[in-house]
């Protein structure tokens, strides 16, 4: 606060001064505020204290062992096979799937809403992203089921592709994943300099080199980011993999098969009224640790990148 | 901002001086369109789901009965049949090999029996003797339909239609209707897509008069009014949304009392009151973090702290409700849940709308000796709410279609009735969704379909105000 240019004495000072002043009202509000601010913070610690506990309590079970959890290749706790590996290789490949889809059409429609298409362009053609970024997931689920599979089906034969399967659940995925990448791709070519594309036009490249050869390079960390970001996101993606991936966990390695992936096994095992007594309730809380640190990771490394890249400009 | 002008730089003075010039020119052409190729592949996409969608929600079916009606409708006795007609009845009913040894058996023909004698033969000979001389239902006295109404209903269920109309009230074709509907359970044997079945209507029925000779068929919408308001019931023909709908307003209703009041709280006292202290940057991190939990996630947490260690509330027991549900698997923590979803999302946008208000206006405003909280109220705050409000509109959006939370949370995944209140077991329309569309059969796909419709249409347009408020709100500033 600006202070009065007005010479007063120290004894005026403090008399005058409103700093002091205690404010009831002000104090409770700013407390009110403090305890909203919490509740993102216990949100936190709750999820962290609650998927560690269940999970302790599973791995307690005496039908379980921690280093069966990371060797095992059958999922199936109530026959005391706990093995992670089929979930955890199911959720790698329908998100590869899904990251092989999104990356060069997300990253296309990115370069291209930022180098080449004019205000008015973009006016039309952003609402096609926001469009799809804003289809409920269920929705992309039963287009995967009804439409994706079918399709498969009658390319690569009725007996190749399975009804559930990893491919058209990643496929499906990568549809749903491009406006992410594309919007944050758009963010870090758009924030590369100008002058980099005046130099590289001054040394006579056309608009594609440009934006391939100087701006994308200049961009690249911020695209890694908005990858690792995509990535993260098709690991917790529920519902696309729950009806259209498979019905029960199976480790292979065959797009064409079906798999359960660590959340749509989550979801099935956890839909109806799953009684709290079984070995299953507290299996849920341990592939949800497993994923809730892989997509953690993800997105702190992703964080890392964009601060780092927008320290450079 | 990174728009450069096509003319300086994207097209040379002289062509020719470099032969390979227009090469790279040429590559810059199909660059560009390559480019623009992964926009229309989205739209492609777009285009492709909405039509999948749209195709599922009317076309041709076939109807069949689940119950043979020839199993309800009284028979006339064979008794009271003339020698006449049992002779005819004998005749077209006794498979013929058979027909030709029977006289050498009996040792006359058929012609030649007594009426006793040939009742015999037809009871040992036919089988299913009892349905042979059912009736058509349109031949069936009013009162005969009235019977066979009262005995095939549950009594709930006959209290329930009488109540609606009484039974004496209604007509002939009604009572016909009924009983197909309630009572053989009319119901959908085979659907066509929307499109064939507008466009290509004659070969359609082509088909099916070849396949399912005298089966009824139609055109059906599987979107409908009655749809909509209709109860949750097991059957797709007749099942409706309406305790889903009245299950996600509900939900979002009071998701919004939570998630509102504290995201835009937390970001106002992240953005003016907490500085650069360790703590604010501590909850913003968090806040970051949060945003990228997957949604199952939320759910895990919501079904241990809100339907488990808080069942006491959530079920309602704690506050005196008559006849709790067992556990919290209630409206009240689904929306709670939902609200931790949103929080980061209405928390960033909050924070990035307040960013936005010129210094000025603080400035000036405490520079007038008003206290931070009256600064953020009656300066701040009013200027920075349409911008608000397209994150709060963004964040029901994505709470309507949000799915995978509710499923751990357990909304059920077949409620009958509509919820009471917030601590009811309830359904939402996406978790409806999700049933329907995990089911087989054809039908459910097409009511799947129809509630895919109702929800992406609410969706869709929340999106587009916060589109074009943002896009207002941008040429305004």
């Amino acid at each position: 606060m600006a202070t009065v240019p007005v010479t007063l004495s120290s004894e005026e000072r403090r008399r005058v001064s409103l700093k002091r002043k205690p404010r009831l009202g002000e104090s409770l509000i700013r407390a009110s505020l403090v305890a909203s601010a919490l509740v993102s913070i216990l949100t936190t610690v709750g999820i962290v204290v609650v998927l560690f506990a269940e999970a302790i309590a599973f791995f307690a079970d005496p039908r379980v062992s921690l280093a069966q959890f990371f060797s095992d290749t059958v999922w199936a706790p109530e026959a005391g096979r706990v093995g992670i590996a089929p979930l955890v290789v199911a959720t790698v490949i329908t998100s590869v799937i899904a990251i092989l889809v999104a990356l060069p059409l997300g990253l296309s429609a990115a370069v291209f809403l930022s180098e080449y298409a004019s205000p008015r362009a973009r006016a039309y053609l952003k609402p096609i992203l926001e469009l799809l970024a804003g289809i409920p997931t269920v929705v992309y689920g039963f287009f995967a089921v009804t439409f994706m599979t079918p399709l498969l089906k009658s390319i690569f034969g009725e007996d190749t592709v399975e009804f559930y399967n990893m491919a058209s659940a990643g496929l499906v995925m990568g549809i749903m994943i491009i406006p992410i990448v594309a919007s944050m791709s758009e963010d870090a070519l758009s924030a590369v300099p100008r002058a980099l594309r005046e130099g590289s036009y001054g040394l006579g490249a056309t608009r594609l080199e440009t934006s391939l050869k100087v701006v994308l390079p200049a961009a690249i960390s911020g695209i890694a980011a908005s990858v690792i970001v995509g990535i993260s996101r098709a690991f917790g993606e529920t519902m696309i993999v729950a009806l259209a991936a498979g019905a029960g966990p199976n480790f292979t390695f065959n797009p064409f098969q079906a798999a359960e992936t660590m959340t749509g096994h989550i979801a099935r095992i956890s839909s109806g009224d799953l009684s709290f007594d079984l070995l299953d309730y507290t299996s849920i809380f341990s592939i949800g640790i497993v994923l809730f640190f892989m997509t953690l990771t993800l997105n702190i490394i992703s964080r890392w990148i964009v601060q780092r890249y927008r320290e450079v400009y | 901002m990174a728009m450069i002008s096509p003319s300086r730089s994207a097209e040379p003075l002289e062509i020719g001086a470099d032969p390979s010039v227009r090469r790279r020119q040429r590559v810059g052409l199909l660059g560009q369109a390559g480019l623009f190729l992964s926009l229309v592949i989205a739209l492609i996409a777009l285009i492709v789901l909405l039509l999948d969608v749209g195709s599922r929600i009317g076309g041709m079916v076939v109807y069949g009965f689940r119950i043979d009606p020839l199993t309800i409708v009284p028979s006339i006795p064979l008794e009271e049949l003339s020698q006449e007609e049992l002779l005819s009845l004998a005749r077209d009913n006794i498979p013929p090999e058979r027909l030709a040894e029977l006289p050498e058996e009996l040792g006359a023909n058929l012609e030649d029996l007594s009426v006793d004698d040939l009742l015999n033969v037809i009871y040992a000979e036919v089988p299913n003797v009892d349905v042979l001389t059912a009736r058509p239902l349109e031949a069936l006295s009013d009162q005969e339909l009235l019977e066979i109404l009262s005995q095939n209903l549950t009594t709930q269920r006959y209290e329930a239609l009488n109540a609606a109309q009484p039974f004496e009230a209604r007509s002939r074709e009604d009572l016909i209707e009924l009983i197909e509907q309630e009572v053989l359970l009319e119901s959908v044997i085979k659907t066509w897509p929307l499109f064939p079945s507008l466009f290509n209507r004659a070969a359609i029925e082509e088909e099916i008069r070849a396949n399912y000779p005298g089966a009824k068929y139609g055109f059906r919408w599987w979107l409908t009014p009655e749809f909509i308001v209709s109860d949750l019931t097991t059957r797709p023909e007749t099942s409706g949304l309406r305790p889903a709908i009245i299950g996600s307003v509900l939900m979002i209703v009071i998701t919004i009392l939570f998630a509102v009041p504290v995201g835009i709280a937390t970001g106002v006292y992240l953005e003016e009151f907490a500085g650069k202290s360790r703590f604010s940057a501590l909850v913003q991190t968090n806040i970051y973090n949060l945003s990228g939990v997957p949604s199952i996630i939320y759910g895990m947490l919501g079904v241990a702290i809100f339907v488990r260690a808080l069942s006491d509330f959530t079920s309602g027991a704690a506050f005196g409700v008559p006849d709790p549900p067992p556990n919290g698997r209630t409206i009240i923590s689904g929306a709670l849940t939902m609200g931790l979803l949103i929080l980061p999302l209405v928390i960033i946008n909050t924070q990035e709308a307040i960013r936005a208000v010129p210094q000025g206006l603080r400035d000036g405003s405490l520079a007038l000796g008003a206290t931070k909280w009256q600064t953020v109220w009656h300066h701040i705050l009013p200027v920075a709410f349409p911008s608000i409000l397209t994150g709060i509109i963004l964040g029901i959006s994505r709470a309507l279609g949000e799915t995978a939370p509710l499923i751990v949370v357990g909304a059920a995944a077949f409620v009958t009735t509509d919820p009471s209140g917030l601590f009811s077991t309830f359904t939402v329309l996406p978790m409806q969704i999700y049933t329907w569309a995990k089911l087989p059969a054809d039908t459910f796909r097409n009511i799947s379909a129809a509630a895919i419709v109702v929800l992406l249409v609410v969706v869709l347009s929340f999106n587009l105000t916060a589109i074009i408020l943002r896009n207002r709100l941008r040429k305004s500033l």
